[in-house]
Protein backbone atom coordinates (compact mmCIF):
# COMPACT_ATOMS: atom_id res chain seq x y z
CA UNK A 1 0.00 0.00 0.00
CA UNK A 2 1.09 3.77 -0.82
CA UNK A 3 0.14 5.98 2.19
CA UNK A 4 0.75 8.80 -0.12
CA UNK A 5 -0.85 7.77 -3.06
CA UNK A 6 -4.27 7.06 -0.90
CA UNK A 7 -3.98 10.64 0.48
CA UNK A 8 -3.62 12.09 -3.33
CA UNK A 9 -6.73 9.65 -4.20
CA UNK A 10 -8.89 10.96 -0.96
CA UNK A 11 -8.11 14.40 -1.65
CA UNK A 12 -8.96 14.36 -5.51
CA UNK A 13 -12.14 12.27 -4.26
CA UNK A 14 -12.76 15.24 -1.44
CA UNK A 15 -12.13 17.89 -4.51
CA UNK A 16 -14.47 16.56 -7.12
CA UNK A 17 -17.41 16.47 -4.63
CA UNK A 18 -16.41 19.78 -3.30
CA UNK A 19 -17.22 20.83 -6.98
CA UNK A 20 -19.80 18.90 -7.62
CA UNK A 21 -21.14 20.47 -4.50
CA UNK A 22 -20.86 23.69 -5.95
CA UNK A 23 -21.93 23.46 -9.45
CA UNK A 24 -24.94 21.88 -8.09
CA UNK A 25 -24.77 25.16 -6.09
CA UNK A 26 -24.83 27.11 -8.90
CA UNK A 27 -27.13 25.26 -10.94
CA UNK A 28 -29.53 25.56 -8.25
CA UNK A 29 -28.94 29.43 -8.55
CA UNK A 30 -29.70 29.74 -12.39
CA UNK A 31 -32.87 27.39 -11.87
CA UNK A 32 -33.95 29.97 -9.26
CA UNK A 33 -32.95 33.40 -10.96
CA UNK A 34 -36.40 34.82 -12.17
CA UNK A 35 -35.52 35.66 -15.95
CA UNK A 36 -37.87 38.34 -17.28
CA UNK A 37 -40.21 37.43 -20.22
CA UNK A 38 -38.78 37.82 -23.69
CA UNK A 39 -40.33 41.09 -25.65
CA UNK A 40 -39.68 42.53 -29.07
CA UNK A 41 -39.36 46.61 -28.55
CA UNK A 42 -37.07 48.21 -31.36
CA UNK A 43 -36.11 50.49 -28.19
CA UNK A 44 -34.05 47.54 -27.08
CA UNK A 45 -31.91 46.31 -30.11
CA UNK A 46 -30.26 48.35 -32.69
CA UNK A 47 -30.72 47.81 -36.19
CA UNK A 48 -28.36 47.33 -38.42
CA UNK A 49 -29.95 45.95 -41.85
CA UNK A 50 -33.63 47.43 -42.29
CA UNK A 51 -35.95 44.82 -43.87
CA UNK A 52 -36.71 44.27 -47.13
CA UNK A 53 -39.57 46.80 -49.05
CA UNK A 54 -41.45 43.22 -49.32
CA UNK A 55 -41.59 42.28 -46.01
CA UNK A 56 -44.25 43.21 -43.53
CA UNK A 57 -43.93 45.73 -40.96
CA UNK A 58 -45.02 45.61 -37.64
CA UNK A 59 -46.51 42.04 -37.98
CA UNK A 60 -45.85 38.90 -35.94
CA UNK A 61 -41.96 38.41 -36.04
CA UNK A 62 -39.40 35.43 -36.09
CA UNK A 63 -36.76 36.46 -34.58
CA UNK A 64 -33.47 33.84 -34.88
CA UNK A 65 -30.69 34.18 -32.31
CA UNK A 66 -27.61 34.14 -34.49
CA UNK A 67 -23.96 34.23 -33.81
CA UNK A 68 -21.51 35.50 -36.74
CA UNK A 69 -19.13 33.51 -35.68
CA UNK A 70 -21.30 29.87 -35.85
CA UNK A 71 -21.19 28.62 -39.00
CA UNK A 72 -23.88 26.14 -37.68
CA UNK A 73 -26.42 28.67 -36.88
CA UNK A 74 -26.12 31.02 -40.21
CA UNK A 75 -26.47 27.71 -42.13
CA UNK A 76 -29.82 26.70 -40.09
CA UNK A 77 -30.97 30.81 -40.70
CA UNK A 78 -30.07 30.58 -44.04
CA UNK A 79 -32.19 27.00 -44.54
CA UNK A 80 -34.64 29.08 -42.66
CA UNK A 81 -34.82 31.55 -44.46
CA UNK A 82 -34.93 29.51 -47.91
CA UNK A 83 -38.49 27.49 -46.58
CA UNK A 84 -39.70 31.16 -45.75
CA UNK A 85 -41.99 32.12 -49.00
CA UNK A 86 -43.55 28.70 -48.58
CA UNK A 87 -44.88 29.93 -45.13
CA UNK A 88 -48.17 31.31 -45.11
CA UNK A 89 -49.26 35.19 -43.28
CA UNK A 90 -47.47 38.71 -43.21
CA UNK A 91 -44.83 37.46 -40.85
CA UNK A 92 -41.39 38.94 -40.77
CA UNK A 93 -38.01 37.00 -40.42
CA UNK A 94 -35.71 38.31 -38.75
CA UNK A 95 -31.48 37.99 -37.23
CA UNK A 96 -30.80 39.17 -34.01
CA UNK A 97 -27.10 39.03 -33.45
CA UNK A 98 -26.50 37.70 -29.78
CA UNK A 99 -23.36 37.23 -27.66
CA UNK A 100 -21.58 40.09 -30.15
CA UNK A 101 -19.67 43.06 -27.66
CA UNK A 102 -18.28 45.01 -30.76
CA UNK A 103 -20.97 46.35 -33.51
CA UNK A 104 -21.50 43.68 -36.07
CA UNK A 105 -19.33 45.44 -38.87
CA UNK A 106 -20.35 44.91 -42.64
CA UNK A 107 -18.51 41.86 -43.60
CA UNK A 108 -20.52 39.43 -40.72
CA UNK A 109 -23.84 40.96 -42.22
CA UNK A 110 -23.41 40.54 -45.40
CA UNK A 111 -22.75 36.23 -44.15
CA UNK A 112 -26.57 36.15 -43.43
CA UNK A 113 -29.38 36.23 -45.45
CA UNK A 114 -31.13 39.54 -46.75
CA UNK A 115 -33.33 40.19 -44.12
CA UNK A 116 -33.80 42.28 -41.27
CA UNK A 117 -30.99 42.42 -38.87
CA UNK A 118 -30.76 43.93 -35.11
CA UNK A 119 -27.87 44.04 -32.74
CA UNK A 120 -28.66 42.77 -29.19
CA UNK A 121 -25.95 45.17 -27.70
CA UNK A 122 -26.71 45.01 -24.11
CA UNK A 123 -26.71 40.72 -24.65
CA UNK A 124 -30.62 40.68 -23.23
CA UNK A 125 -31.59 37.65 -25.38
CA UNK A 126 -28.77 36.00 -22.61
CA UNK A 127 -28.57 38.20 -19.62
CA UNK A 128 -32.24 39.35 -18.81
CA UNK A 129 -34.11 36.42 -20.74
CA UNK A 130 -31.89 33.20 -19.74
CA UNK A 131 -31.46 31.90 -23.75
CA UNK A 132 -28.27 30.16 -24.23
CA UNK A 133 -28.44 28.20 -27.45
CA UNK A 134 -27.97 29.87 -31.31
CA UNK A 135 -30.38 29.18 -34.17
CA UNK A 136 -33.31 29.30 -32.17
CA UNK A 137 -36.71 31.01 -32.76
CA UNK A 138 -39.08 33.29 -30.85
CA UNK A 139 -41.69 34.34 -32.17
CA UNK A 140 -43.73 37.83 -31.22
CA UNK A 141 -46.98 38.60 -32.20
CA UNK A 142 -47.56 41.97 -33.77
CA UNK A 143 -47.30 43.80 -30.14
CA UNK A 144 -43.98 42.38 -29.15
CA UNK A 145 -45.47 39.96 -26.77
CA UNK A 146 -43.40 36.79 -26.07
CA UNK A 147 -45.58 33.74 -28.22
CA UNK A 148 -42.76 30.54 -28.03
CA UNK A 149 -39.53 29.59 -28.80
CA UNK A 150 -38.70 27.08 -30.81
CA UNK A 151 -35.42 25.39 -30.80
CA UNK A 152 -32.79 24.55 -33.98
CA UNK A 153 -33.19 21.17 -33.96
CA UNK A 154 -37.23 21.86 -34.50
CA UNK A 155 -36.90 24.31 -37.51
CA UNK A 156 -37.10 21.94 -40.17
CA UNK A 157 -40.45 20.75 -38.86
CA UNK A 158 -41.54 24.35 -39.68
CA UNK A 159 -41.30 23.61 -43.55
CA UNK A 160 -44.49 23.01 -43.98
CA UNK A 161 -47.88 25.31 -44.20
CA UNK A 162 -48.08 25.48 -40.12
CA UNK A 163 -45.59 25.78 -37.31
CA UNK A 164 -46.06 23.03 -35.05
CA UNK A 165 -47.84 23.97 -32.03
CA UNK A 166 -46.46 21.59 -29.47
CA UNK A 167 -43.18 24.44 -28.63
CA UNK A 168 -40.49 23.23 -26.45
CA UNK A 169 -40.16 26.76 -24.89
CA UNK A 170 -40.46 26.79 -20.90
CA UNK A 171 -43.26 27.44 -19.15
CA UNK A 172 -43.04 31.55 -18.52
CA UNK A 173 -44.73 32.27 -15.44
CA UNK A 174 -42.07 32.26 -12.84
CA UNK A 175 -39.22 31.15 -15.57
CA UNK A 176 -38.75 28.34 -14.15
CA UNK A 177 -37.77 26.44 -17.24
CA UNK A 178 -36.90 22.88 -17.23
CA UNK B 1 6.08 -3.37 -9.82
CA UNK B 2 4.65 -6.24 -7.75
CA UNK B 3 8.01 -6.86 -6.98
CA UNK B 4 8.78 -3.64 -5.54
CA UNK B 5 4.98 -3.71 -3.42
CA UNK B 6 4.83 -7.41 -2.86
CA UNK B 7 1.79 -6.08 -0.06
CA UNK B 8 -0.06 -5.54 -3.43
CA UNK B 9 -2.56 -8.28 -4.24
CA UNK B 10 -3.67 -8.99 -7.43
CA UNK B 11 -6.69 -10.94 -8.93
CA UNK B 12 -7.46 -12.50 -12.18
CA UNK B 13 -9.22 -10.57 -15.28
CA UNK B 14 -9.08 -11.97 -18.72
CA UNK B 15 -9.25 -10.06 -22.03
CA UNK B 16 -12.83 -9.52 -22.91
CA UNK B 17 -12.00 -10.55 -26.36
CA UNK B 18 -8.88 -12.71 -27.83
CA UNK B 19 -6.34 -12.12 -30.15
CA UNK B 20 -7.55 -10.55 -33.25
CA UNK B 21 -11.11 -10.02 -31.72
CA UNK B 22 -9.61 -6.55 -29.68
CA UNK B 23 -8.39 -4.07 -33.52
CA UNK B 24 -11.60 -5.48 -34.69
CA UNK B 25 -13.42 -4.31 -31.52
CA UNK B 26 -11.87 -1.06 -31.52
CA UNK B 27 -12.35 -0.76 -34.58
CA UNK B 28 -15.90 -0.90 -34.59
CA UNK B 29 -16.29 0.94 -31.28
CA UNK B 30 -14.30 4.18 -33.18
CA UNK B 31 -16.97 3.76 -35.97
CA UNK B 32 -19.76 3.49 -33.86
CA UNK B 33 -18.88 6.25 -31.24
CA UNK B 34 -18.29 8.68 -34.50
CA UNK B 35 -21.13 8.06 -36.26
CA UNK B 36 -23.40 8.66 -33.16
CA UNK B 37 -21.61 11.75 -32.66
CA UNK B 38 -22.77 12.74 -35.85
CA UNK B 39 -25.75 11.84 -35.94
CA UNK B 40 -26.45 13.64 -32.49
CA UNK B 41 -24.73 17.05 -33.47
CA UNK B 42 -26.71 17.16 -36.79
CA UNK B 43 -29.79 16.37 -35.29
CA UNK B 44 -29.39 18.93 -32.39
CA UNK B 45 -27.58 22.02 -34.60
CA UNK B 46 -26.31 23.11 -31.02
CA UNK B 47 -24.71 26.46 -31.45
CA UNK B 48 -21.47 26.05 -29.93
CA UNK B 49 -19.63 23.57 -32.73
CA UNK B 50 -18.52 25.55 -35.29
CA UNK B 51 -16.56 23.20 -37.46
CA UNK B 52 -18.42 20.57 -39.60
CA UNK B 53 -20.33 17.94 -38.08
CA UNK B 54 -17.91 15.22 -39.09
CA UNK B 55 -14.87 16.92 -37.62
CA UNK B 56 -16.97 17.69 -34.62
CA UNK B 57 -17.62 14.13 -34.02
CA UNK B 58 -13.79 13.09 -34.46
CA UNK B 59 -13.36 15.29 -31.71
CA UNK B 60 -15.86 13.80 -29.78
CA UNK B 61 -14.61 10.30 -30.25
CA UNK B 62 -11.05 11.62 -29.50
CA UNK B 63 -13.03 12.98 -26.33
CA UNK B 64 -14.41 9.84 -25.55
CA UNK B 65 -11.26 7.77 -26.08
CA UNK B 66 -9.53 9.84 -23.39
CA UNK B 67 -12.34 9.55 -21.07
CA UNK B 68 -12.00 6.07 -21.22
CA UNK B 69 -8.77 5.99 -20.84
CA UNK B 70 -9.23 8.04 -17.44
CA UNK B 71 -12.02 6.20 -15.91
CA UNK B 72 -10.05 3.42 -16.34
CA UNK B 73 -6.85 4.81 -15.22
CA UNK B 74 -8.93 6.30 -12.11
CA UNK B 75 -10.36 3.06 -10.85
CA UNK B 76 -6.72 1.70 -11.30
CA UNK B 77 -5.22 4.06 -9.04
CA UNK B 78 -8.42 4.08 -6.68
CA UNK B 79 -7.71 0.42 -6.20
CA UNK B 80 -3.65 0.98 -6.15
CA UNK B 81 -4.02 3.40 -3.46
CA UNK B 82 -5.60 0.80 -1.28
CA UNK B 83 -3.44 -1.97 -2.11
CA UNK B 84 -4.80 -3.58 -4.84
CA UNK B 85 -3.79 -4.47 -8.65
CA UNK B 86 -5.95 -3.74 -11.53
CA UNK B 87 -4.12 -4.66 -14.41
CA UNK B 88 -5.00 -1.46 -16.38
CA UNK B 89 -5.24 -1.98 -20.43
CA UNK B 90 -7.11 -5.39 -19.78
CA UNK B 91 -9.82 -3.07 -17.54
CA UNK B 92 -9.72 -0.55 -19.87
CA UNK B 93 -10.83 -2.97 -22.65
CA UNK B 94 -13.63 -4.09 -20.68
CA UNK B 95 -14.41 -0.39 -20.12
CA UNK B 96 -14.62 0.58 -23.75
CA UNK B 97 -16.44 -2.97 -24.46
CA UNK B 98 -18.90 -1.84 -22.70
CA UNK B 99 -19.55 1.45 -23.30
CA UNK B 100 -21.42 -0.92 -26.71
CA UNK B 101 -24.45 -0.68 -24.45
CA UNK B 102 -24.55 3.22 -24.28
CA UNK B 103 -24.77 2.83 -28.14
CA UNK B 104 -27.14 0.34 -28.14
CA UNK B 105 -29.10 2.52 -25.56
CA UNK B 106 -29.06 5.78 -28.09
CA UNK B 107 -30.33 3.62 -31.07
CA UNK B 108 -33.23 1.82 -28.66
CA UNK B 109 -34.16 5.83 -27.31
CA UNK B 110 -34.32 6.70 -31.19
CA UNK B 111 -36.18 4.06 -32.12
CA UNK B 112 -39.00 4.56 -29.19
CA UNK B 113 -39.66 8.11 -31.20
CA UNK B 114 -41.78 5.81 -33.37
CA UNK B 115 -42.91 3.12 -31.56
CA UNK B 116 -46.28 2.23 -29.90
CA UNK B 117 -46.98 2.36 -26.61
CA UNK B 118 -46.16 -1.02 -25.54
CA UNK B 119 -42.36 -1.15 -27.06
CA UNK B 120 -41.73 2.33 -25.75
CA UNK B 121 -42.19 0.93 -22.22
CA UNK B 122 -40.40 -2.32 -23.62
CA UNK B 123 -37.72 0.25 -24.63
CA UNK B 124 -37.71 2.51 -21.82
CA UNK B 125 -36.97 -0.71 -19.62
CA UNK B 126 -34.30 -1.42 -21.37
CA UNK B 127 -32.67 2.05 -22.66
CA UNK B 128 -33.79 4.49 -19.50
CA UNK B 129 -36.80 6.67 -19.20
CA UNK B 130 -35.68 9.22 -21.69
CA UNK B 131 -37.21 6.89 -24.53
CA UNK B 132 -40.55 8.27 -22.93
CA UNK B 133 -39.96 11.94 -22.41
CA UNK B 134 -37.18 12.61 -24.32
CA UNK B 135 -34.03 14.53 -22.69
CA UNK B 136 -35.16 17.13 -20.73
CA UNK B 137 -34.32 18.18 -17.32
CA UNK B 138 -32.97 15.46 -15.22
CA UNK B 139 -33.98 13.09 -18.25
CA UNK B 140 -30.09 14.29 -19.67
CA UNK B 141 -28.13 13.17 -16.34
CA UNK B 142 -30.89 10.36 -15.71
CA UNK B 143 -33.05 9.60 -19.20
CA UNK B 144 -30.52 6.43 -19.35
CA UNK B 145 -31.01 4.66 -16.43
CA UNK B 146 -32.14 1.11 -17.38
CA UNK B 147 -31.48 -2.40 -17.94
CA UNK B 148 -28.41 -1.66 -20.46
CA UNK B 149 -27.04 1.05 -18.45
CA UNK B 150 -27.24 -1.07 -14.92
CA UNK B 151 -25.99 -3.92 -16.54
CA UNK B 152 -23.00 -1.63 -17.95
CA UNK B 153 -22.01 -0.18 -14.16
CA UNK B 154 -22.56 -4.17 -12.54
CA UNK B 155 -19.65 -5.22 -15.28
CA UNK B 156 -17.51 -2.84 -14.79
CA UNK B 157 -17.66 -3.13 -11.02
CA UNK B 158 -17.51 -6.85 -11.80
CA UNK B 159 -14.29 -6.09 -13.93
CA UNK B 160 -12.78 -4.75 -11.09
CA UNK B 161 -13.86 -7.49 -8.71
CA UNK B 162 -12.31 -9.52 -10.93
CA UNK B 163 -9.43 -7.74 -11.37
CA UNK B 164 -8.14 -7.26 -7.60
CA UNK B 165 -9.36 -10.85 -6.68
CA UNK B 166 -12.12 -8.84 -4.12
CA UNK B 167 -15.92 -9.53 -3.82
CA UNK B 168 -18.30 -7.45 -6.17
CA UNK B 169 -19.96 -5.12 -2.97
CA UNK B 170 -17.20 -2.86 -3.02
CA UNK B 171 -16.31 -2.04 -6.45
CA UNK B 172 -19.97 -1.93 -7.19
CA UNK B 173 -20.14 0.71 -4.51
CA UNK B 174 -17.53 2.93 -6.02
CA UNK B 175 -18.90 2.26 -9.46
CA UNK B 176 -22.44 3.24 -8.70
CA UNK B 177 -21.53 6.28 -6.84
CA UNK B 178 -18.88 7.05 -9.73
CA UNK B 179 -21.96 6.78 -12.21
CA UNK B 180 -24.41 9.05 -10.06
CA UNK B 181 -21.79 11.54 -10.03
CA UNK B 182 -20.97 12.00 -13.64
CA UNK B 183 -24.92 11.65 -14.56
CA UNK B 184 -25.62 14.80 -11.97
CA UNK B 185 -22.45 16.60 -13.33
CA UNK B 186 -23.85 16.41 -17.17
CA UNK B 187 -27.90 17.08 -15.84
CA UNK B 188 -26.18 20.25 -14.39
CA UNK B 189 -23.86 21.15 -16.90
CA UNK B 190 -26.10 20.62 -19.82
CA UNK B 191 -29.12 22.76 -17.74
CA UNK B 192 -26.29 24.98 -17.27
CA UNK B 193 -25.30 25.50 -21.11
CA UNK B 194 -29.13 25.56 -22.99
CA UNK B 195 -30.34 28.02 -19.70
CA UNK B 196 -34.04 28.44 -20.82
CA UNK B 197 -33.49 27.76 -24.60
CA UNK B 198 -35.38 24.64 -25.72
CA UNK B 199 -34.10 21.78 -27.07
CA UNK B 200 -35.40 19.10 -29.41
Amino acid sequence: MRPSLRVTMDIAAGATLIAVVLLGAWWTSDRARRWERPRWSSASFELLRPPPAIEPRGGVRWVMAVNPRCPSCLRTLWRFHAMWPLRPGREGLVALIVDTPERPDARSLRRLPPISVWWDRENRWRRRWGHRLYGELLQFDGSGQYVRTISAGEIPRLGGPRAPDDSTAPALEGRGGT
Amino acid sequence: MQAEHPQVRTGGLSWPFAGAGLPLLYLWLAWSWWFETRSQVVALAVSAPTLDAGIFAAMGLGARMLATLSEAGIYTLWWRSRGLRLPYWRFQCWVAALSATDLVGYSLRRAAEGAPDAGRWMIAALAGPGALSGVHGGMVGFGSLGILTSARVAMTAWAQARGIGRPLAGPLLLTASAWVVTRLIGWWSADLMKGLSPVP
